[in-house]
């Protein structure tokens, strides 16, 4: 049987991009604007392959696929994106979270080393990592994030401040547009004249200026900073440690959004590729590592070292949560322990799989539910961030394990 | 010990055969000091362990074994699980302790702080950081409660290191374990009630 080529895949909120790892570097072979993608995510990703096979690979028969995930995907996100690349003919299938594909290509296309930050701002996810980079390893340090935080929220607050201002109801469709690009032109310029198609039939004509749309932005853009300080205490960091800053994703393509993370940090910064074409960039150069296997070059030999981003917590048997594996603990790994340390539900033992929420974590959430039988249980969370139950018995045989629907 | 694929003989540590470049497969509960090929110690170099982890790493990381999938993939998994397991455990003393004491075939866990039963000798010691907690008053209330955290985590570290050096050593009967490990956690009770 022939050998996969492996694919690089982003399927960011901004659209599908596809790259391959050729003799002249990493290269985008397949775009796909997020209006015109298939809304399904096999589909998105058939939709992808089809088209590199196509136009760069008619001879390939398989395809395995290393693919970006946000950070701060949980369990059930990743489970989703694994099943449905897997359902998609993909093997193997690697999941790297987008900072670490972004770092992964400034140290291998610009020499980027050091302690760095990244920051990764898309149109509704929002990443900090904290990366240590040498000639071998590229390490993740700690992570933090926002599920719901993104350059659409910017957009969002320019819309309604926008509206707030037309004599009469505007198009919400031409709204959300219209403000994105108030905050791209304002980048440039001081103020710029907008105009809003209100449902009437009118034409609302309005000013927006750069220090009004930084006062919109504030709220939201302060609500990054709790992450970025978390992201700063677990790595043992101060601000002025970092030698490098890079920026990640759509959402901080707007000047107001660099100035901003560039104050936060102290830095300016660095780098000259594409922030929205750079995860795909670094999955592709995984993916070329990929494919070299165990004849890879040993002076070319970098490994990724991962990390956990969200720690797994569960319900132990006094109802409280209690942590199994902390935030950073270095992925793959694995935790055991005696069902009996489990909250017994109905009088069966449950393991009940937490997710923190909200700006300090002070909300909890359950991500999924199972029912275990036996002695002991054991959860394995993988290199892609999937995570594994089983369980066993006293005698050491395997127990049963039930996912809750 | 010898490979499990192909017989030949593999040297400390052993998670790869030289001869058939496969995977060894992962004992269950593995040793964390025998997996990263270290003797057992209470003190241990950081900095060491990082690189003993890296490299071993590095031969076995299920990146190098993805093309080949199915058998290869899932040992290289299951070995990279065990390292980082490994060093994740040796890292931090609460479960060195554990690690040195499961080698000893005794299975320890240090309690929760609330459910911490501490022995009558220990409860009496545990009594003055209990008053000492109770007097906090006054501008100097901070300095006193940065000294009872000092205090307490001194105890608690030299606890463990008394249990570990129990561990390590053969003769040594581990009967009071339990009770040292209950004292440990009544200290984290007592860190716990110390105010921020």
């Amino acid at each position: 049987m022939s050998r996969p080529h492996v694919l690089g895949l982003d399927l960011g909120t901004t659209g599908g991009r596809a790259s391959l790892s050729t003799l002249d570097g990493p290269t985008i072979v397949a775009e796909r604007p997020a209006a015109e993608a298939p809304r399904d995510l096999r589909a998105r990703i058939l939709d992808l392959v089809a088209t590199v096979k196509r136009e760069w690979l008619p001879d390939a028969e398989r395809f395995g696929a290393v693919l970006s995930v946000p950070a701060h995907a949980d369990f059930v996100a990743r489970r989703q994106l694994l099943d449905a690349a897997h359902h998609a003919g993909l093997a193997p299938v690697r999941l790297l979270d987008a900072p670490t594909a972004a770092a992964l290509a400034y140290a291998r296309l610009q020499g980027l080393r050091g302690p760095i930050a990244v920051f990764a701002f898309g149109a509704e996810t929002f990443d900090v990592s904290l990366m240590s980079i040498d000639e071998n390893f590229i390490e993740v340090l700690a992570s933090a994030g926002d599920v719901a935080l993104g350059g659409g929220g910017l957009d969002r607050c320019v819309a309604a401040a926008l509206e707030a201002e037309c004599p009469a109801p505007a198009d919400p469709d031409a709204l959300f547009s219209i403000a994105a690009a108030t905050r791209w032109a304002l980048g440039t310029r001081f103020d710029v004249p907008v105009e809003v198609p209100l449902l009437d039939g009118r034409i609302a004509r309005l000013r927006m200026t750069r220090d009004r749309l930084e006062a919109i932005a504030a709220p939201v853009l302060a609500r990054v900073e709790g992450p970025c300080r978390e992201a700063l205490i677990e790595a043992g960091f101060r601000a002025k440690d970092l030698s490098s800053l890079v920026l990640v994703g759509g959402g901080t393509q707007p000047q107001h959004v660099r100035r901003f993370v560039g104050r936060l940090f102290g830095l300016t910064p660095s780098g000259t590729l594409h922030p929205e074409r750079v995860v795909a960039l670094g999955c592709a150069l995984h993916a070329a590592r990929l494919e070299g296997g165990v004849t890879c070059d040993p002076h070319d030999d970098w490994l990724v070292l991962d990390a956990l981003a969200a720690p797994l917590v569960v319900l132990a048997a006094d109802g409280e949560p209690t942590t199994l594996l902390p935030r950073g603990a270095r992925l793959p790994a694995s935790v055991e322990l005696p069902t009996s340390r489990l909250l017994a539900v109905e009088g069966r033992r449950s393991l009940t799989l937490l997710a923190r929420e909200g700006r300090e974590g002070e909300r909890t959430r359950t991500q999924a539910r199972w029912w275990v039988e036996g002695a002991r249980v054991r959860c394995v969370v993988d290199t892609n961030g999937d995570l594994t139950v089983s369980a066993t018995a006293e005698d050491g045989r395997a127990a049963a394990v039930v996912r809750v629907p | 010990m010898n490979c499990d694929a192909c017989g030949a003989e593999v040297s400390a540590p052993a998670d790869l055969c030289a001869a058939c470049g496969v995977v060894q497969k992962v004992e269950p509960r593995p040793d964390p000091f025998d997996l990263l090929g270290l003797d057992p110690a209470w003190h241990l170099d950081v900095l060491a362990l990082t690189r003993l982890h890296r490299t071993a790493l590095r031969r076995v990381h299920p990146d190098r074994f993805a093309l080949e999938g199915g058998e290869p993939h899932r040992r290289a998994e299951a070995m990279a699980t065990a390292l980082n397991d490994a060093l994740r455990s040796l890292t931090w003393p609460r479960t060195r302790l554990c690690a040195l004491l499961a080698r000893r075939g005794h299975e320890a866990r240090i309690p929760e702080p609330h459910s911490a039963r501490p022995d009558a000798d220990f409860r009496l010691q545990l009594r003055e950081f209990e008053s000492a907690l109770a007097e906090l008053d006054g501008p100097d209330a901070h300095v006193e409660r940065a000294r009872i955290r000092r205090d307490a985590r001194a105890l608690q570290e030299s606890l463990l290191a008394a249990t570990a050096a129990l561990a390590l050593d053969l003769d040594a009967q581990l009967g009071d374990v339990p009770a040292r490990l209950h004292r440990v956690a009544a200290l984290d009770a007592v860190l716990a009630n110390v105010p921020r």
